[in-house]
């Protein structure tokens, strides 16, 4: 009887046991089915995200356009990057690792060439209003084209105005001020001394500037730069200023300059390619000392209040300076051509 | 007598404990079924969706024109070449009819066809009853434009392909496991 008993317990002890152990192994898989999906997910995911994230190194450091960057780590796991060149045809691989799964993103890019804006005259003074209106000095303006030295090039082909405003009433306003100085210098295309032109383009200023603002090579602050260096001819590049800027002593630069505020010329201040200062409210511009602006000068605002007092500023448009800028400046955007994952 | 009485008891409860012993490896037996089919329906939803999300991802890579040749709620055909250096081919996903799943018990389940360049490929049953595919816009709004296509939302009905045991919590009428599964799959190249 006892024999039985222990026959019969052991006989449901090992059912019970296949059973339960059935149960469990299934449970198991059945989690691990699940756990497979959200980890190929997630790699899915970090391999994407390497790719995003090196693609926003490279608006920054404009020079990343070859290389390999491994173990580099996010969202729990691993991520190797393989990115080749050149900008106008670049290839990011990204191999992501997430616990035992691997994941390939292939991402073929190109960097947008900069929206370079077209310069309308030698200096474009855009805006609804002039006032205070001071143009003393020995200052130059020219829409002739020049070279990038400042040497005229033509007095007919590829001209712009010497000055050129939105209305009439500011055009009025600038001729005034410059016959009872008759030092100045204004010439550009149509002839006539003063060269002012009227046309109002309806050119977006503020988000042209935003737009160039988003590839700025150099940001920085309001304050008084008393030297230092934009960008080089050879190698320009796109400076953004927050807020009023003072340039007081030798600078030089190249590219585009855009300044979010007041603007301030003094002392020796040398600058190819392109310069838009902008507002949204009075714009103050002061252009004196030993200045030139090769390329072109943009000053936009509500209204403007400008101030050319003393010294021998020039403000020359050149096509050659121009071009330069817009051929070897680097945006920030991409332009995602496919990507394979 | 005693001894009588003492082997019918014994019979008796002998039987009782052999019919619970039996009983229990009945339960445990369909329990097993019960499971296994569980999985298995887990895993088939899992490779369908795997499938599905593999494939869709490709979307017009290498293709410059509107990706998305034909979009309803059944079918959907599309430009995408099937390995990355590979050519752009025209790839078709639909279901079939319910006559065409031969391998499983389940009357209801068809088969998720593939056509490349007009070719059917075959395709895999798995316990499918129903794909729907549902077309969204870049603002998540349902569209039915080809060329604002940017999101797709395909949603699986997927069975069980083994009938369950019959029991009180099986519906005699249609003794299958069900799950649903539903994925939205932003191909990058649309």
């Amino acid at each position: 009887m006892g024999k039985m008993a222990l026959i019969l317990t052991l006989g449901m002890s090992v059912i019970i046991s296949f059973f339960v152990l059935r149960l469990n192994s299934n449970t198991r898989e059945g989690l691990g089915t699940t756990i497979n999906m959200y980890e190929n997910t997630q790699a899915r995911l970090i391999a994407n995200s390497g790719v995003e994230i090196y693609l926003q190194k490279m608006r920054v450091n404009k020079n990343l356009t070859s290389g390999t960057f491994p173990n580099n780590t996010g969202i729990d796991g691993t991520y190797d990057i393989y990115i080749s060149g050149p900008d106008t045809n670049l290839t990011i691989r990204s191999v992501a690792h997430y616990m035992d799964v691997t994941h390939e993103t292939i991402v073929k890019a190109r960097r947008d060439p900069i929206a370079f804006p077209t310069a309308p005259a030698a200096l474009y003074v855009s805006t609804a209003a002039m006032q205070n209106v001071k143009m003393g000095g020995n200052f130059t303006v020219s829409g002739w084209n020049h070279d990038k030295n400042g040497n005229l090039v033509s007095k007919t082909n590829n001209t712009v105005p010497g000055i050129l405003v939105d209305n009439n009433a500011d055009s009025v306003a600038i001729v005034d001020v410059l016959k009872k100085n008759t030092a100045n210098n204004i010439t550009g295309k149509g002839g006539g001394t003063p060269n002012v032109a009227v046309h109002d383009y309806n050119i977006d200023w503020a988000g042209i500037s935003n737009t160039i603002a988003f590839s700025a090579d150099a940001t920085l602050g309001s304050g008084t730069y008393n030297g230092g260096t934009f960008g080089t001819y050879s190698s320009p590049q796109i400076t953004m200023i927050n807020g009023d800027a003072t340039f007081n002593g030798n600078l030089s630069g190249s590219g585009i300059l855009v300044v979010n505020g007041n603007l301030t010329i003094r002392g020796t201040f040398n600058y190819t390619g392109m310069i838009i200062a902008y507002k949204e409210s009075t714009i103050q511009t002061e252009l004196n000392g030993n200045g030139t602006v090769i390329g072109s000068l943009i000053v936009s605002g509500n209204s403007v209040d400008m101030n050319i007092a003393n010294g021998t500023f020039s403000a020359l448009y050149s096509t050659e300076a121009l071009q330069n800028s817009a051929l070897n400046l680097k945006s920030s955007r991409f332009q995602i051509v496919s990507w394979w994952e | 007598m005693a001894v009588i009485t003492d082997i019918l008891g014994s019979t008796f409860i002998g039987g009782l404990l052999l019919l619970l012993i039996l009983k229990l490896n009945l339960f445990a037996s369909s329990n097993g079924v019960s499971s296994d089919n569980e999985l298995k329906l887990q895993q088939n939803a899992k490779t369908l969706a795997e499938i599905i999300d593999y494939d869709f991802r490709k979307m017009g890579f290498n293709y410059s024109g509107t990706s998305i040749l034909a979009a309803d709620s059944g079918r959907i055909k599309y430009m995408a070449p099937l390995t990355y250096s590979g050519s752009v081919d025209t790839v078709e996903y639909y279901a079939s009819d319910s006559t065409k799943a031969l391998g499983s018990e389940n009357p209801s389940d068809v088969v998720l066809f593939k056509k490349i360049n007009g070719v059917q490929q075959g395709g895999p049953s798995l316990g499918l009853r129903k794909i729907k595919f549902t077309y969204l816009d870049q603002y998540n709004v349902v569209t039915n434009v080809l060329a604002n296509i940017k999101y797709i939302k395909v949603e699986l009905w997927v069975e069980s392909e083994i009938r369950e045991m019959d029991s009180n919590f099986v519906n005699p009428n249609h003794p299958y496991l069900f799950t649903y599964w539903e994925m939205k799959i932003n191909p990058r190249n649309l």
